[in-house]
């Protein structure tokens, strides 16, 4: 369904992606997991035809963007991060002007607007102007815009981002019913939680390059089941660094003088040797705090910072 | 098509649920059509003076004199009194007379023998609009005197001489006359004077502040709207919805015609509007009212052309607030939109002239005037158009490029 080979996209000296490739078919949720800044949007910019590759090739059904731009965005389907709609015009009348731009006709058109705002939960409220909408009621009709002419490919660029717990659970259900539906969902994230729980897929990304793909249980035997431990205090770095050295399985991710991060199999039963072996070395703990083996865990191992960083 | 109708119904919607912007251009030229209208006097259409005649000769030349103040439309605006000297300086001491002509003895002779003869009008300086109307009549008519004199001189003089005249000098004098006055008679003939009044109505329109200013007033509220409506690009963009579009497979070149169809339509009623009430009001010459509206319409389409290509190169949308409010200004005091080229040094207006406002401006009089031909109203669309479709081929690919 879509496939992108070696995408780069460079703004004067800022290259915002870097040599990124991957592949996603029908039916699947692809996920883009990475931190704000880390080129999912340029991403997906590059795909819908907003911005054009500095090289690469991007390819959505049998057609290349670059040279049937047009041809392409009729199978796509754009849920933008931002809430791309009109305050002044009814939620029916943002429906109908987006079906009309992706070029449906009523009656269909008229119809396909009801089911969708049945589907996002607003069927009561068509009438009324986006504007008196609340914060998630404006993402589920966002996303009923982006969704209404049932593209084969449907771009989401964290539709989720200031949205209740409510309209999550609506927005995660309708992009499921999406790939159900046999569309191929392409979603960016910076919640890993929603990526572990929603995706089949999922590319790690990090300024610009995929530093990890593969399902989520493939992710997961990545960090190597391994749980992570981060403690903050004053670390004499030397010393620390040789007295945990003794220690088997575990791996310093990182270290500075008022931090460290700790990559370790069974954390909680290895509590007791890990301090011992801290005050040893003269540190000084403050704070201690455990994550077991996540997607979390493999982005730090892989980047030595945090996802929302 | 249907998405450019979508378009149109749909900017159209939006601004006439927000239309609060819009709503404080046309208030503001109404403010200062009203300010205008009370500066003149705050009188209706016709202005009524009077103008009383001292009349010291009593001949009948003399008494031909206030007749010009006797046809229309000089006898809506002028009606004339004979009245003694000491009377008439009462009377326009008081405020109850526009002006005093007085028309001294021995005026019919000294005309007739070519003579220099003077008459003096008093006008009254608290007011502005009728006195100005009589003396420019007056003008006129000493001019239309002036040029009789001249052709038919000395045949004039034999009327005064002395001593009954021969039969047959009568005749030749009678033969004379006839060939002088045909030859006279653009300068003589009702005709002339009535040629002579139409250019004395258009003069006086001149004055007429309200009729001088409603042209500007109308472009104003068009330039002003084209501006306001300019600040929704940035909008659209920050909303997310100019990108959105992009990645529909509807071409952007449409959605934005889109935008300047409703625009034009929205100008169009602004026009029509302008125009009627002018009109209806102040009995405001409006010759070709459809082109007028037309021509309202599609330059505010090439001023809303102007104002988004500022906010488009600049950096946010305050500083292409700040542009197009400078542009507004500036623009807006030498193009005759706050005040009437007809009120400026004659160098000043000759370069307001050049703005796309004072364009506007100056063709919009000239159709509303009726003095121009079909060719040029066609020529004035076709310029028109070419500037539309040069700034519309700038304006696409700029958003395009500015839409993410």
């Amino acid at each position: 369904m879509i496939q992108v080979e070696q995408l780069r996209k460079v703004f004067g000296d800022t290259t915002a992606v870097d040599d990124l490739s991957f592949s996603a078919s029908g039916g699947e949720i692809f996920g883009l997991l990475g931190p704000n800044g880390a080129g999912k949007t340029t991403t997906l910019n590059c795909i819908c035809g907003l911005l054009t590759p500095t090289s690469g090739r991007i390819r959505v059904l049998q057609y290349d963007v670059s040279r049937d731009g047009s041809a392409a965005r009729r199978f796509l389907g754009v849920v933008p991060q931002e809430l791309a709609l009109y305050e002044d015009l009814s939620a029916m009348e943002n429906l109908q002007y987006w079906g009309g731009a992706c070029g449906m006709r009523n009656p269909v058109l008229k119809t396909r607007a009801e089911e969708i705002l049945a589907a996002i939960g607003l069927a009561d409220r068509a009438k009324e102007r986006v504007r008196r909408f609340s914060g998630g009621m404006k993402r589920r009709l966002n996303f009923g815009c982006g969704i209404l002419h049932s593209p084969k490919l449907v771009l989401l660029d964290e539709p989720t981002v200031g949205v209740d717990p409510q309209s999550r659970v609506y927005l995660l259900d309708l992009v499921r019913a999406q790939a159900r539906g046999g569309a191929c969902v392409l979603y960016t994230t910076h919640y890993m939680e929603e990526a572990e729980a929603l995706c089949d897929r999922l590319a790690i990304v990090d300024h610009g390059r995929i530093i990890a793909e593969g399902t989520v249980p493939e992710l997961r035997a990545l960090s190597g089941e391994r749980d992570l431990l981060r403690l903050s205090g004053i670390f004499p770095a030397e010393k620390v660094k040789y007295a945990l050295k003794e220690l088997p399985e575990l791996e310093l991710v990182q270290a500075d003088s008022n931090g460290l991060i700790i990559s370790v199999t069974e954390a909680p039963r290895r509590l007791p040797a890990i301090f011992a072996a801290l005050q040893s070395a003269e540190a000084e703990i403050r704070e201690v705090n455990l994550t077991q083996s996540s997607l979390e865990t493999l982005f730090i191992k892989l980047t030595g910072k945090q996802l929302r960083e | 098509m249907r998405f450019l109708f979508g378009t149109i119904a749909k900017d159209l919607r939006r601004i006439v649920r927000d239309p609060v912007g819009l709503i404080a251009w046309v208030i503001m030229p109404l403010l200062i059509g009203g300010v205008a209208t009370l500066a003149s006097g705050g009188s209706g259409p016709e202005p009524k003076g009077t103008l009383v005649v001292v009349d010291r000769d009593h001949s009948f030349l003399s008494a031909l004199m206030p007749q010009i103040f006797g046809r229309p439309p000089l006898s809506d605006m002028v009606q004339t009194e004979n009245a003694d000297y000491e009377t008439a300086r009462k009377r326009i001491d008081a405020g109850k007379a526009s002006g005093v002509l007085v028309i001294p003895e021995g005026f019919a002779r000294c005309f007739l023998r070519s003579q220099l003869v003077e008459l003096t009008l008093f006008t009254n300086p608290s007011q502005r609009i009728t006195p100005a109307v009589i003396h420019e009549a007056l003008v006129a008519e000493t001019e239309a005197a002036f040029y009789v004199q001249r052709v038919a001189g000395p045949e004039l003089a034999t009327y005064s001489g002395s001593g009954a005249a021969s039969d047959a000098e009568l005749v030749r004098r009678t033969l004379a006359m006839n060939r002088i006055v045909r030859k006279a008679s653009p300068y003589l003939f009702p005709q002339l004077i009535k040629l002579e009044t139409h250019e004395l109505d258009a003069h006086q329109n001149d004055h007429r502040l309200i009729i001088l200013f409603y042209p500007g007033l109308i472009v104003l509220a068009v330039f002003g709207m084209a501006q306001a409506s300019s600040e929704d690009i940035w909008k659209e963009r920050s909303l997310g919805t100019l990108a959105r579009v992009r990645a529909t497979p509807s071409p952007l070149a449409m959605f934005l015609t889109g935008k300047i169809i409703a625009l034009w339509l929205l100008f169009a009623c602004l026009g029509m509007a302008g125009v009627s009430l002018a009109h209806l009001t102040v009995q405001a010459p409006n010759h070709f009212p459809v082109a007028s509206v037309l021509w309202v319409a599609t330059s505010g389409v090439l001023l809303y052309l102007v104002a988004v290509l500022l906010q488009l190169v600049a950096a946010e949308q305050r500083t292409g607030v700040i542009l197009n409010s400078l542009v507004l200004f500036v623009f807006g005091m030498i193009g005759g939109t706050f005040f009437p080229f007809e009120l400026m040094p004659r160098w000043l207006a000759r370069i307001g002239e050049f703005t796309p406002n004072g364009w506007t401006i100056l063709q919009l009089k000239k159709l509303l005037a009726g003095s121009l031909t079909a060719g040029s109203v066609a020529c004035d669309f076709a310029v028109l158009t070419i500037l539309i479709a040069a700034g519309f081929a700038v304006f696409v690919p700029l958003v395009r490029r500015w839409a993410v």
